[in-house]
């Protein structure tokens, strides 16, 4: 196989120790799948109408106050603001500490009654990472450990609502609306306040496979084992 | 730092120590927990010797494998000192003052069993060479407050203690909402010791508490 001029390289003498041409034509055979994939996906895409992304071509964008891209470089006071109306959504419940231990980059430890703790890594107004743990695990992210902001808690429990923390910050996530985003998610998160007491909605029993329900409905929170939600 | 429930296994009719000890793991094998390890909960008697008219008065020093280098020192009122295991040794310089009870040393040892969240321990009870009795042990550890995690705890060992587990243990439920702490599991063991240093193993199997 020749690809036009380039072709000239596998003339080089020197070829058995530079196996430039070959690296080459991977090198294109990749980027033409890549190409063919990725019009796939577009073309599939393009057919489902839920969107998260500002993609929108229609009238209707122009009269939404568009954001930008500056979205994930917003000053540090508009982090400041928005966590400390996340502090005021539910006092009782909800305590949020805002630390700053790599740079701009703000991390809220938030704890959640005497139930949980979580550590939520913001990147400006998203949420980028969650870990849950137990109260009476190693929370210091201050002190220069960071190992404790990225490893995982030593229960089980923990570990599943880790895990559902996460899809819940994908399906909040809304570039648009980055407030709102976090906001719904930390609506959404309180519900776990009653983790060991509140039973399965489908099946009514607090335990199965010995955890409690760790599932948390998108919409109205309510509680399931993660077998028992439909 | 967890919550944990102590509890007293009556003897099945005609069974004795070993043969109840192995109908529980048993059942807790099938539920699928797993094995690691042993334990052992125990507890000396210091007498104080203050004088001829002086009362007597006890102090328990209670070990728990599950905090190797604590000793916790029990007063009769109640109030327990969590020390450096170095404490027994202080304890034997204060003879005259107070004294190793003789004959008194109690213990609770067995297979200890972890199953995802929960940590069970099935304990058979003896002084000297006799059988007192059986304790299990279940322990919660994610969470900390009794109170929200009691009936999940009751789920859990209905499982294979049976529906006779309806309350928290009395220690327990005096304090629910609060912490649990290391310390209130050696009053557990300690109330059963005490109880069950006054039963002959084979008296009437006692109810459940
Ligand atoms: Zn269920």
């Amino acid at each position: 196989m020749s690809l036009g001029n380039t072709g000239l390289l596998n003339q080089d003498p020197v070829h058995d120790r530079a196996p430039l041409y070959g690296q080459l034509l991977h090198t294109y055979k990749w980027s033409d799948k890549l190409h063919e994939y990725a019009g796939v996906a577009s073309s599939i895409l393009s057919s489902n109408t839920l969107k998260r992304s500002t993609t929108m071509s229609s009238i209707a964008t122009k009269r939404l106050r568009r954001p930008g891209p500056t979205i994930h470089a917003v000053p540090q006071h508009n982090v400041d603001s928005l966590v400390s109306s996340l502090a005021l959504l539910f006092p009782q419940e909800m305590t949020v500490q805002l630390i700053r231990p790599m740079g701009s980059s703000a991390i809220l430890k938030i704890t959640l009654g005497q139930t949980l703790r979580a550590v939520v890594v913001l990147r400006s107004l998203i949420i980028e990472w969650v870990v849950v743990k137990a109260i009476s695990e190693d929370h210091h992210v201050d002190d220069h450990k960071p190992e404790t902001v990225w490893s995982s808690s030593r229960y089980k429990v923990f570990q599943k609502v880790t895990d559902h923390a996460n899809s819940a910050m994908l399906h909040f996530y809304s570039p648009n609306m980055p407030e709102l985003a976090v906001k719904s998610f930390m609506t959404w998160f309180r519900s776990y306040n009653t983790l060991f007491s509140h039973p399965c909605q489908r099946c009514g029993r607090l335990l199965s496979d010995n955890l409690p329900p760790t599932w948390r409905d998108f919409r109205n929170t309510t509680a399931y084992h993660e077998n028992c939600r439909q | 730092m967890h919550n944990l429930s102590v509890y007293q296994w009556p003897l099945p009719e005609g069974k004795n120590g070993q043969q109840a000890v192995e109908i529980l793991q048993k059942r807790v094998e099938q539920l699928g927990a797993t094995k690691t390890g042993t334990f052992c909960v125990d507890c000396e008697t210091y007498q104080s010797s203050l004088g001829p008219n002086a009362p007597t008065k006890n102090v328990f020093l209670v070990h728990n494998t599950e905090h190797p280098a604590t000793t916790f020192a029990v007063l009769e009122s109640g109030l327990v000192l969590v020390a450096d295991s170095l404490l027994d040794i202080f304890m034997l310089k204060l003879n005259g003052a107070y004294n190793l009870k003789k004959n008194a040393n109690i213990e609770s040892k067995g297979q200890r069993y972890e199953q995802m969240d929960f940590v069970i321990k099935i304990g058979s009870v003896s002084i000297g060479p006799s059988f007192k009795g059986i304790l299990v042990e279940v322990e919660y550890q994610p969470c900390d407050i009794p109170a929200s995690c009691f009936d999940l705890m009751r789920e859990f060992m209905q499982g294979f203690i049976g529906p006779s587990v309806q309350l928290p243990p009395q220690l327990v439920a005096a304090k629910i909402a609060e912490p649990y702490t290391p310390k209130d599991t050696v009053q557990q063991y300690l109330d059963h010791f005490n109880s069950l240093r006054r039963t002959t193993a084979a008296g009437p199997p006692t109810r459940m508490q």
